[in-house]
């Protein structure tokens, strides 16, 4: 949805991140999903440079 | 970036368009249900395939261990318990992975030349696979008298109805099936049950007018009725069929097997044909039957990788969401695993277009490079053994594969074609 | 626990796959007093592994392969039998969604597929990823995060340019879509204006005063604090004055920003010149209009008078006669625009305090742990919040900095900003309380201290409550933070 769309419709949340951020969307009354986001886990480095190579 | 590594990149992308075109071409049909020794090649006396990468005896893990000796039994080469396991330490039985035989089996996946296997042809190609049959008992280790007898019935009154129902019918057509259970919510490895019953009725009028023994043709379709999991040997061996073309195509980087022994967890890569790279066995995550605890459960076992390796089980089980029940998750995150498989996959299957996402063809041929690149790793839905020998299903979870079977298989494709 | 007693039942012709069944042994098991709970469709082969469990066969034998049977083994009677009570009710049971068990925004865009935007607030080294994909599937973002690469930013807000949508930040504090505060915001009416901002409080600071002046807000867009240098160009500032020029319900628009870049001056400029509908420029430095000023030119530019707002008589506080020593004006800050601003009125009356976040480089403090002189301190600035909570949600830091100034004997004024609004503490004025006594305790009252408060009546914490107890910790308190800087520059005997 482009942002002139976004103004047009109330705003329905995907929040990533601050858990207290979602619930003060929720507050206002703001449709939301919550991600329970965590990091992904690292590669190797090594690893990391072959897969330059290959993809 | 040098000229090389593009031209790489290149020819990896080619072969690896190739290698996903071959599955999504597969064209299944169960041609026979015949004794394992008339069917698979290489499989002599004295001798039991089983699921997963190569391991000897000693480091089997208990329930593939008391499913050997159920096979054991089963072909009366030892009259006890006792006296197989005798014979099995004394290595005067030769255990190989079904997966060098063009064969595949459930759980321990153990194959012996009496016991009769499906056979499925995949038209597309014409080479043929094998799968043992799938049942709640033997597979999981328990070579009591009620496992042995399951497969004496099998093998004497069961497979000999269906076998000459198939032979009536010239071939059971798979993919309607396939398609039609999928689109019912099956997924063909945990939940095959619609499979099943329409595998049931098409047969049914085969298994009656090439038969006479009206017992045993009951017996049949009472087996028939009452096995929700019936379907899983013949997916499995479609799956194995659809898979064997794509092998050995230089430059792919598409994963051709993921089986399990209990003790480590294997791949197969297109590119590296003959090579299998395997990582310790992971733990299943899920729902253990009344009576059993967390500290009774084997590690993940199985050649029914293949249905994933294919673009079915955990791959689909977006349209599956009653399986979640498994873990206590929601239909929400049964789509979002099918969503993220799309990370690691090279193509969508034409056949299979799910409703829950807007008819997009199902996530299918998983790429080594980007399960390592992504950190995501195939989901796999699958039952539990008891750790020791002698029980039956224990239970049933979703887990995932090493991601160093993965790393260590994209260093050696590097390694082979000059990349460091 | 020792079971004796065991209950079974039946349900006829009722089919439960083995999966479910699995599940509903599962949850029976774990009901009070329950030591087994054993679940089947009622074959042959399970009803013999019935009774081998135990269970009683004259009960079992009842069942056929068409019905589930249900046996539990408990304490007592009473525990099994009102387990198995339950049974139906599982059986019936439906699956509800449950949104928190979501993990990536893929899976969330399939609970809510009419989402529209994703506000991110991951660590920034994690930040530009969840952008891409929001950007990738579509969506708007809202990334609060900082320490985001400047070069992600660059190709987030190029990436978000080609496909209509927009980045609001990195690092960017608030936004306020259709009445939706993102982030830290206040509770602000609808109304005529519309504001970008380059930081987080001042939009917070532009937003409340135009509500408190009796007008209201169209929509807030943040778009990050680097957005408006060179090396990004003002994308996202651009895109936010097109959209809120073509926006039905915005008659003017305000732009707060701090410092801009050579080149995109000139483009701002141009944009500014061609757009319908009037732009009041507050770029926070010396001799620029405050944000009250700005605040007063919006409200009467779409045509209405600015009411009078103001706390009651903020009391003035008795003060002894300071030690001569004491000369000091030391600001601590949680909103990095009220610090800005505090410098601006202070340069403007000759004072060149020093600051961790100068408006003008040769005034940055050597140590930001350490003031010299005239200082104001951006506590939420990167170098206080990396790994730590931000001010405006946890007071404790500074707290520390409070009474670290107030036991340094030059220090004469300690000037605060106090902001409310969703996402903020619960109480922050109450949160300081305890420090600014201490001050007050320590300095035997020869500290004056001055706070601001960023706020309105709609926010959670509420503007008078807040004012109140500020004024009862010992503060005088003022409505905007130019007025609490002058009267700070007053109360440390500086006539401008």
């Amino acid at each position: 949805m482009t942002l002139a769309e976004l103004f047009a419709a109330p705003p329905k949340v995907i929040n990533v991140g601050a858990g207290n951020f979602a619930e003060a969307l929720v507050a206002q009354g703001a449709e939301v999903v919550n991600v329970l986001w965590s990091p992904p886990p690292s590669i190797d480095p090594e690893i990391e440079r072959l897969l330059e190579k290959l993809i | 970036m040098s000229s090389v590594v593009v031209d790489l990149k290149q020819r990896i992308d080619e072969a690896n368009r190739e290698a996903a075109a071959i599955l999504v071409a597969a064209s299944p049909v169960l041609v026979d249900i015949a004794p394992a020794g008339e069917v698979i090649e290489g499989l002599e006396d004295r001798m039991i395939l089983h699921a997963g990468p190569p391991i000897e005896w000693s480091r089997m893990c208990g329930a593939q261990q008391g499913a050997v000796v159920g096979m054991t039994l089963f072909e009366g080469w030892a009259s006890s318990p006792t006296e197989a396991y005798s014979m099995l330490e004394r290595g005067e039985i030769r255990l190989e992975p079904a997966h060098h035989h063009h064969a595949v089996g459930p759980m321990a996946g153990t194959i012996s030349r009496s016991l009769p296997v499906w056979v499925v042809e995949n038209t597309a190609h014409g080479n043929r696979a094998c799968c043992r049959p799938a049942e709640e008992r033997q597979q999981f280790g328990d070579y009591g008298d009620e496992a042995i007898e399951g497969l004496n019935r099998w093998r004497h009154v069961i497979a000999p109805v269906l076998r000459n129902a198939v032979a009536h019918e010239q071939g059971i057509n798979l993919k309607p099936i396939i398609t039609k259970a999928l689109q019912m919510g099956d997924e063909l490895h945990n939940r095959p049950n619609a499979a099943s019953g329409l595998f049931a009725t098409t047969i049914a009028p085969a298994a009656v007018a090439a038969n006479v023994d009206q017992e045993a043709i009951i017996a049949t379709l009472q087996h028939l009725r009452y096995n929700d999991f019936l379907f899983l040997g013949i997916s499995m061996a479609s799956a194995k069929g659809a898979v064997e073309p794509a092998e050995g195509i230089q430059f792919s980087t598409m994963v051709t097997a993921m089986a399990r022994n209990g003790t480590e967890f294997g791949i197969r890569v297109s590119g590296l044909p003959g090579e299998w790279f395997t990582a310790p066995a992971p733990k299943v995550e899920g729902l253990l039957l009344p009576g059993y605890d967390e500290g009774d459960a084997g590690l993940d076992m199985g050649d029914s990788a293949i249905t994933e390796t294919v673009g079915w089980g955990g791959f689909v089980i977006g349209g599956a969401p009653g399986i979640l029940a498994l873990t206590g998750g929601t239909p929400e995150e049964a789509r979002g695993y099918t969503r993220a498989m799309r990370e690691i996959t090279l193509t969508t299957s034409p056949d299979y277009r799910m409703p829950a996402f807007g008819f997009e063809g199902a996530p299918v041929g998983i790429d080594v490079r980007r399960v390592v690149k992504t950190r995501t790793l195939p989901i796999i839905d699958t039952a539990i053994a008891h750790r020791k020998a002698g029980h039956p299903k224990i239970g049933a979870g979703l887990v995932r594969p090493p991601m160093k079977c993965f790393e260590d298989a994209l260093t050696a494709f590097a390694r082979r074609h000059g990349v460091s | 626990m020792k079971a004796v007693a065991s209950a079974c039942t039946i349900r006829k012709n009722r089919y439960v796959d083995s999966v479910l069944l699995m599940h509903l042994s599962k949850r029976l098991s774990q009901e009070p007093g329950v030591t087994d709970a054993f679940l089947v469709m009622a074959t042959d082969a399970n009803r013999s592994r019935a009774v081998d469990s135990g269970y009683p066969e004259s009960e079992i034998k009842v069942a056929g392969p068409d019905d589930l049977l249900a046996c539990v083994r408990a304490v007592s009677e009473e525990a099994a039998s009102k387990a198995l009570g339950k049974l139906d009710a599982l059986l019936d049971e439906q699956r509800s969604q449950n949104t928190a068990t979501v993990r990536s925004i893929d899976e969330a865009l399939a609970a809510l597929p009419a989402a529209n935007i994703v506000a991110v607030s991951v660590p920034g080294a994690f930040a530009a990823n969840e952008a891409r994909r929001a950007l990738e599937r579509g969506l708007n973002v809202f990334l609060f995060s900082s320490g985001v690469p400047l070069a992600d930013e660059r190709e987030l807000k190029r990436e978000a340019s080609r496909k209509g949508l927009i980045v609001m930040g990195p690092d960017c504090g608030t936004s306020i879509i259709s009445g939706v505060g993102f982030g830290f915001a206040n509770g602000v009416r609808r109304g005529p204006v519309g504001v970008v901002g380059a930081s987080g409080t001042g939009i917070q600071a532009i937003t409340t005063l135009v509500h408190r002046m009796g007008s209201g807000i169209s929509h807030a867009i943040g778009v990050g604090g680097r957005d408006l240098s060179d090396r990004i160009g003002g994308i996202s500032t651009l895109a936010a004055l097109d959209v809120l020029d073509a926006d039905d319900t915005t008659e003017v628009i305000v732009l707060v920003a701090k410092s801009i870049g050579e080149k995109t001056r000139a483009a701002l400029g141009q944009r500014l010149h061609s757009m319908s509908k009037r732009a009041i420029e507050c770029y926070l430095g010396p001799a620029g209009p405050t944000l009250e000023d700005a605040a007063v030119e919006a409200v009467r530019a779409s045509g209405r008078r600015p009411q009078d707002f103001g706390i009651p008589s903020s009391s003035e506080v008795d003060h002894r006669t300071p030690h001569p020593s004491r000369r000091f004006i030391r600001g601590v800050f949680a909103g990095g625009t009220f610090c800005s601003e505090a410098q601006a009125v202070m340069l403007d009356a000759g004072i060149e305090a020093r600051s961790n976040a100068p408006l003008l480089p040769h005034l940055e403090l050597s140590d930001a742990g350490k003031s010299e002189g005239h200082s104001l301190v951006d506590m939420g600035s990167e170098e206080y919040t990396l790994g730590r909570p931000h001010p405006m949600i946890d007071a404790r830091a500074r707290c520390e900095r409070l009474v670290q100034e107030g036991r340094d004997p030059e220090t004469r004024v300690i000037l605060i900003d106090v902001v409310l609004g969703y996402g903020a503490a619960a109480d922050p004025a109450g949160d300081l309380t305890a420090a600014l006594r201490q001050v007050e305790r320590e300095s035997d009252g020869e500290i004056a201290i001055v706070a601001s408060v960023c706020g309105t009546e709609l926010d959670p914490q509420g503007l008078e409550r807040q004012t109140k107890t500020l004024q009862d910790a010992g503060a005088s308190v003022f409505d905007t933070s130019s007025r609490a800087a002058r009267a700070a520059l007053a109360l440390a005997g500086i006539v401008p």
